[in-house]
C-alpha cells in the first residue's frame, strides 16, 4: 500500500498486521514498522454503499466495502480489508472509537481479508492454545482472566483469529488487552473501581494485561460455552457435522458478512480447522458464574490426551 | 414430501448425478456442503453422507438403494422411501441432478 508514512503518526500492531493510524487506538499495542497492511485514517465517509448484501440497524456490507454507523459518535468505513476510514462525530469519545474499531470494524476487516475469526478469547496454557468461543454473556473473558491467573499467557479477547502455517493451524495473536464486564471483575475477585470503563456509561473496563503472547500458537482445543436454567454443566465433545456447525456458528460477525462473498474461503478454512481441533461445548448454569468450577472441567479437558 | 418434490419422477432406472456447484468436505465421516449457487451450508448424517460418497459416479436409483441394502439393516420398502426423500431434497436444493431416461427432459 503506498502512502505518505508522515501522515500516520500511531504505528501498531494488530493480528499480526501492521496498522499505520492518523487516530490514537486505545487498547493496541504500539509498533514500530516500514509498511502498514491496513490505514486507518480519518476522513468523510459515504451515506450508502453501492451495493449492500447484508445489512442491519446499524451496518451495510457489500463485497468490498462495509459501512457502520453509530449515531452521536462516528461512522466507519472499510474497504478492501485495507483502509479504515473513520468519521467522527463526537470529538469527546476516542475511547468509544477505538472500541468499535477494535470489534466489528476489525471483524469486517478480517472477512474482507478472507481470514477466520472466531467469537472468543484466547490463550496459551501450557503450549497449548485455546479458545473459549460462544455467545455474548456466556463467559468468554472471564474464562479467559481466570486462564491467566493461572499462568496463561492472552492470545486474543473477543477476536480470536485463527491462521495457517503449513498444516498448523493456529491462534494469531490479536492485541494485549481485554474488556470484562463490572459483574465479571466480582467473579475474579476484583474490584471494578481499580478499572478505567472503556466506554462512558459501560459498566465494562479495560482489563490490564502483562503477560501477552506475541507469537502464533498452534491451536489444540476450543471450548464453546453456553448457559442454561439448569444447576448442572453439562459436557459434550463434538463430532462431524456439529464441529463445523459450531465453527460456523462461534464464527465473528459472520451473519454481518455472510452474503458477502465469504463463504467459499469461509467453508475452506472451517474444514481445514475442524481436523485439526478438539471442540468441547460446556454449558454452564446461569445463576452465579461458579469460574473455579468451569476453569476445573476444562483443566480435566485439557489433560484428557 | 416438500411441495417442490412432488414434481420430481424418481424411478429405479433414474439416473443420479451429483451437481457441480458445490463444495463439499468431510469431517470424521459426516459430509458437509456449501451451495455455491444458493450460498448455503448443509450439513448430512451418517447415512446421508454415505448416500454422496455412494454418487461420486453417476448411479441409478436402483443401484443406490441396492447398495445401502448392503450396508445397513433395513428393509427394502424402508430404504427406498428414505432414499427417495432424501434424493429429492438434495434435489430441491439443487444438489444433483436427476435424468430420468424414460422422461422428455
Amino acid at each position: 500500500m503506498n502512502v505518505k508514512i508522515t501522515d500516520y503518526p500511531y504505528r501498531y500492531k494488530a493480528f499480526n498486521l501492521n496498522v499505520f493510524s492518523q487516530l490514537p487506538v486505545a487498547g493496541l499495542a504500539e509498533h514500530e514498522c516500514e509498511k502498514p497492511d491496513i490505514i486507518i485514517r480519518e476522513g468523510v465517509i459515504p451515506e450508502a454503499i453501492t451495493n449492500p448484501l447484508n445489512k442491519g440497524v446499524l451496518f451495510q456490507a457489500g463485497a468490498e466495502e462495509f459501512l457502520l454507523k453509530v449515531d452521536g459518535l462516528a461512522k466507519f468505513y472499510v474497504q478492501k480489508g485495507e483502509t479504515i476510514t473513520v468519521e467522527i462525530t463526537n470529538k469527546d469519545s476516542g475511547d468509544d472509537i477505538s472500541a468499535f474499531i477494535l470489534g466489528t470494524v476489525f471483524g469486517a476487516l478480517l472477512h474482507q481479508r478472507r481470514l477466520l475469526p472466531l467469537h472468543g478469547s484466547a490463550v496459551l496454557y501450557q503450549e497449548k492454545g485455546i479458545v473459549f468461543s460462544g455467545n455474548s454473556g456466556a463467559g468468554k473473558s472471564t474464562i479467559a482472566a481466570a486462564f491467566l491467573e493461572k499462568g496463561a499467557q492472552l492470545l486474543a479477547d473477543d477476536i480470536s483469529l485463527i491462521g495457517f502455517n503449513n498444516n498448523e493451524a493456529q491462534v494469531i495473536p490479536a492485541f494485549p488487552g481485554m474488556k470484562i464486564w463490572e459483574d465479571s471483575l466480582k467473579v475474579l475477585g476484583k474490584k471494578p473501581d481499580k478499572y478505567n470503563p472503556i466506554r462512558k456509561n459501560l459498566k465494562k473496563y479495560l482489563y490490564p494485561v502483562e503477560t501477552f503472547h506475541t507469537k502464533e500458537a498452534a491451536i489444540s482445543h476450543i471450548f464453546i460455552i453456553g448457559t442454561h436454567n439448569l444447576e448442572t454443566f453439562e459436557i459434550a465433545g463434538l463430532q462431524g457435522i456439529e464441529k463445523f456447525n459450531a465453527l460456523k456458528n462461534n464464527t465473528y460477525f459472520f451473519r454481518g458478512m455472510n452474503k458477502t462473498g465469504i463463504l467459499e474461503k469461509h467453508f475452506q478454512l472451517c474444514n481445514m480447522l475442524a481436523p485439526k481441533v478438539k471442540i468441547t461445548r460446556i454449558v454452564r448454569p446461569n445463576g452465579g458464574f461458579m469460574v473455579e468450577k468451569l476453569a476445573e472441567i476444562i483443566l480435566e479437558k485439557l489433560a484428557e490426551n | 414430501m416438500g411441495e417442490k418434490g412432488k414434481g420430481l419422477k424418481i424411478a429405479g432406472s433414474t439416473v443420479l448425478q451429483r451437481r457441480q456447484n458445490q463444495l463439499f468436505s468431510e469431517i470424521d465421516g459426516e459430509v458437509v456442503m456449501l451451495s455455491v449457487e444458493n450460498s448455503e451450508y448443509y450439513g448430512m448424517d451418517t447415512v446421508g453422507s454415505r448416500i454422496w460418497q455412494l454418487l461420486e459416479n453417476p448411479l441409478s436409483f436402483k443401484s443406490l438403494v441396492d447398495a445401502l441394502l448392503e450396508e445397513y439393516e433395513v428393509t427394502e420398502e424402508q430404504c427406498t422411501a428414505n432414499t427417495h426423500t432424501f434424493i429429492e431434497q438434495l434435489a430441491e436444493k439443487g444438489l444433483v441432478e436427476i435424468n430420468s431416461p424414460n422422461l422428455p427432459k
